[in-house]
């Protein structure tokens, strides 16, 4: 009684504090044009591409003129959330990633957007992959912003070189040209790379590789699928093949030489590696660090007996949400529908970023097709075979299980990977078990 | 008539006395105030706080559930990562605090007998403890860096091929040590200190009796110090149990990586995944707040113990000096 008593004293007193949510109307609020608004809009941007922001807010702000907005640019998730449990939230929250929507649509810390999305009748057919990420349980707490795709990027000049006429297509073909296009110094270090295959590298992550092998995270009932999709064996038999081929240490050593990833010594920019995975922003990079480097993108190679699937990829995007407690959420809901419906804001905003914007209209737009490098990036989009990681209460806890996975059998420090695979699933479904706990 | 107004007068005098002394707590209360205040607002509330939390399922946005021990089972049955993070803090608190307080002990020994260029040395000492953390991080990520770093380049040219540093899980405790070592300044100028404050008739009276330099530093210096000693172990366990910006920086950084916030803590294969970054990362990346309260609660009493065992054990190696032991 007495632990009831201290239980319930104290669930009180961090309501007070503002640590509890406050479930929230889920019916459609009016947008009143007329009335002097002042809106908040928090997002992770910052410098050049918050500069954009701002700009494509303005011509919001330009047919909305009743609307002030106020922006907070460089805000990560734990601000927003620590915003919204105390109280004080945005009206509108950008977001870089679906990894933590589970978390905000789980909550009810965003608001469900069928409502708006009914009332005002936004019909918008994304692409497959983006409305697997977008449906939450049956719910919709999001809007898809700029989408990031993952594709591999060669040097065309080390190619020629080599004698490698055209990207790979499978993973064989693969092996062969990383092979064909590593030089060694004369002490048997590695001179040029022809793909880097290190896990924890940049943008290789397991999940990135994934689509490739046709590998998903869980099953259809909700549990991790590590140990029984053969594709993750599949993908971690490869990789393992090809670092075995090069040497892991001398890998590392290699790695560890390398620039920054988001400098302009970037390895694949400073053309010591030859093919990279990368997501559509490296085009953008490449264009403002490293203009006159030689190179094309294609898609990742896939599985060899999947070949039929060529042309997937792995896709994330960014969301907005219009958080619980927002105090103009009719406002907001415009904002956000400005942002993501209108073709000439997302060609305007995500040209600038240089992301593939999420509405197809757009995705059309010349500014991206005939983009040099980003029409491969725009296809992996809309290939109904690309994956993504599936957002779920977790946030980046099990994408991140399976990175730790992933640097322990790159390095030998699993003897039998379908034991691993089976340990590491029972970890991932521990996680989500004490993620929901009964 | 005289007894009864002797009676009344003691009486009078009693109740004076009783306000003046009621007076007097009411003052020491008044006085005590902003730091009782303080106790209960930035201590005990977020004590109770993180206690009742740990025995709750808590994301940071919806309400905590009561989900009775469930946090501390999954603790000790389910999470297979803590493991690790344990092993690594044991490693922090076996090697790297006696390497921090060695070397500042050492250093503080050195200042103490230096006759020349004494305030340089002790500014060149003390500087890097003023350095941030994140800073000075940052700062060895780029001169350890095995590839590009001025360090290696320097050993290459003499002959030695440097060891990969942050990016081995071999080498990234140790290059932590490293780094933990040189920003020791706090502690080598309390030992450095309390090194001058060795009575000097103690080295006169050991070299009366034939003492070397290790005899002397063995019965005089150790013992005179020994409280000091004490305290720099203490304190250093307890921020080796606590430890988490290098490592949180060599963890996010140490791939290459380009923002703090970015990648898997622990990099490289979880070397540098300790205790209180694991905590930090159910907490704030994952929003299990009710699990990382659980941890924290448990980190809370393994310090405890700690300090009591250091403490309880501290009779047999520390110099009481002066007083009746009351």
């Amino acid at each position: 009684m007495r632990r009831r008593i201290l239980a319930g004293t104290l669930a009180v007193l961090l309501a007070a504090t503002g640590c509890a949510s406050r479930p929230g109307n889920e019916r459609p609020a009016p947008f009143d044009p007329h009335r002097s608004t002042d809106l908040t809009v928090w997002n992770g941007w910052n410098g050049r591409e918050a500069a954009a922001f701002h700009s494509v807010v303005a011509d919001f702000t330009r047919l909305h003129p009743n609307v002030h907005v106020s922006i907070v640019d460089g805000v990560d998730d734990s601000t927003i959330m620590t915003s919204i449990r105390g109280g004080y939230p945005p009206d509108v929250a950008a977001i870089g990633s679906t990894t933590t929507m589970g978390t905000y649509c789980s909550t009810g810390a965003f608001r469900d957007l069928t409502g708006y999305l009914r009332r005002d009748h936004v019909t918008t057919r994304y692409a497959p992959v983006i409305r697997t990420l977008l449906d939450f349980h049956g719910t919709q707490c999001v809007m898809p912003g700029g989408v990031d795709t993952f594709g591999l990027y060669y040097n065309t000049d080390l190619f020629a070189k080599a004698g490698v006429r055209r990207p790979p297509r499978t993973w064989s073909e693969f092996v062969a040209d990383a092979k064909k296009l590593t030089t060694y110094n004369k002490d048997g270090s590695i001179r040029t790379l022809g793909f880097d295959p290190l896990f924890s590298f940049q943008q290789n992550t397991a999940i990135h590789w994934s689509p490739s092998f046709g590998a998903s995270l869980y099953d259809d009932r909700g549990n991790s699928a590590l140990a029984s999709d053969p594709g993750w064996r599949d993908m971690f038999t490869a990789q393992r093949e090809l670092v075995r081929a090069i040497g892991y240490q001398k890998l590392q050593r290699f790695q560890s030489g390398l620039g920054a990833e988001m400098s302009s010594s970037n390895a694949f920019q400073a053309g010591r590696v030859a093919m990279q995975f990368d997501g559509e922003w490296r085009t953008a990079f490449i264009a403002d660090q490293a203009a006159h480097l030689a190179y094309d993108t294609a898609t990742l190679p896939v599985a060899d007996d999947d070949a039929g699937t060529y042309g997937a990829g792995f896709v994330d995007t960014g969301v907005f949400g219009i958080p619980q407690g927002a105090k103009e959420p009719g406002a907001g809901w415009e904002l956000v529908k400005y942002l993501t419906q209108t073709r000439a804001a997302q060609v305007k905003f995500y040209g600038a970023l240089g992301n593939v914007p999420s509405l197809p209209s757009a995705a059309t737009d010349p500014a991206f097709t005939k983009r040099p490098h980003f029409g491969t990036f725009v296809d992996i989009m809309n290939n109904p075979d690309s994956g993504s990681g599936t957002p779920t209460t977790l946030g980046r806890a099990d994408k991140d299980a399976l990175d730790q996975f992933a640097e322990r059998w790159q390095a030998g420090r699993v003897p039998d990977l379908t034991a691993g695979l089976r340990g590491l699933a029972r970890q991932i479904d521990d996680l989500t078990r004490n993620a929901n706990p009964p | 008539m005289a007894p009864y107004r002797a009676r009344a007068g003691a009486g009078s005098r009693a109740t004076a006395r009783g306000a003046a002394s009621r007076r007097r707590r009411r003052l020491l209360a008044l006085l005590l105030a902003p730091w009782t205040i303080g106790v209960v607002v930035f201590f005990g509330y977020p004590l109770v706080s993180i206690i009742y939390l740990s025995f709750t399922h808590y994301d940071l946005l919806s309400a905590p559930r009561w989900i009775g021990a469930a946090n501390y089972a999954y603790m000790f049955r389910g999470d297979q990562q803590l493991g690790q993070a344990v092993r690594n803090t044991l490693w922090v608190l076996c090697i790297l605090v006696p390497c921090q307080v060695l070397f500042s002990f050492g250093i503080g020994l050195l200042l103490s007998r230096a006759r020349r260029g004494v305030g340089l040395l002790r500014t060149v000492f003390y500087l890097p403890s003023l350095t941030p953390l994140v800073a000075a991080a940052m700062g060895f990520l780029y001169v350890f860096n095995p590839g590009t770093g001025p360090l290696n380049r320097i050993l290459g040219a003499v002959g030695v091929d440097g060891p990969p540093w942050y990016t081995s899980p071999g080498w990234a405790k140790p290059s932590l040590t490293v780094l933990a070592v040189w920003g020791s300044g706090n502690l080598i100028v309390i030992f450095l200190a309390a090194l001058l404050q060795v009575p000097r008739d103690l080295y006169e009276a050991a070299d009366l009796d034939g003492a070397g330099p290790l005899a002397r530093l063995r019965h005089v210096t150790l013992p005179v110090i020994s409280p000091v000693v004490l305290f720099a172990i203490v304190t250093t366990v307890i921020d080796g149990l606590q430890y988490f910006d290098q490592a949180y920086v060599v963890s996010s950084l140490g791939n290459g990586g380009a923002k703090l916030d970015d990648g898997v803590l622990g990099y490289p294969e979880g070397s540098t995944l300790f205790y209180p970054l694991w905590l930090y990362q159910q907490g704030f990346r994952y929003f299990n707040m009710g699990y990382a309260s659980a941890l924290a609660v448990v980190m809370l009493l393994v310090a405890l113990g700690i300090s009591s065992a250091i403490l309880l054990r501290s009779r047999s190696f520390v110099h009481q000096t002066g007083g009746t032991g009351r």
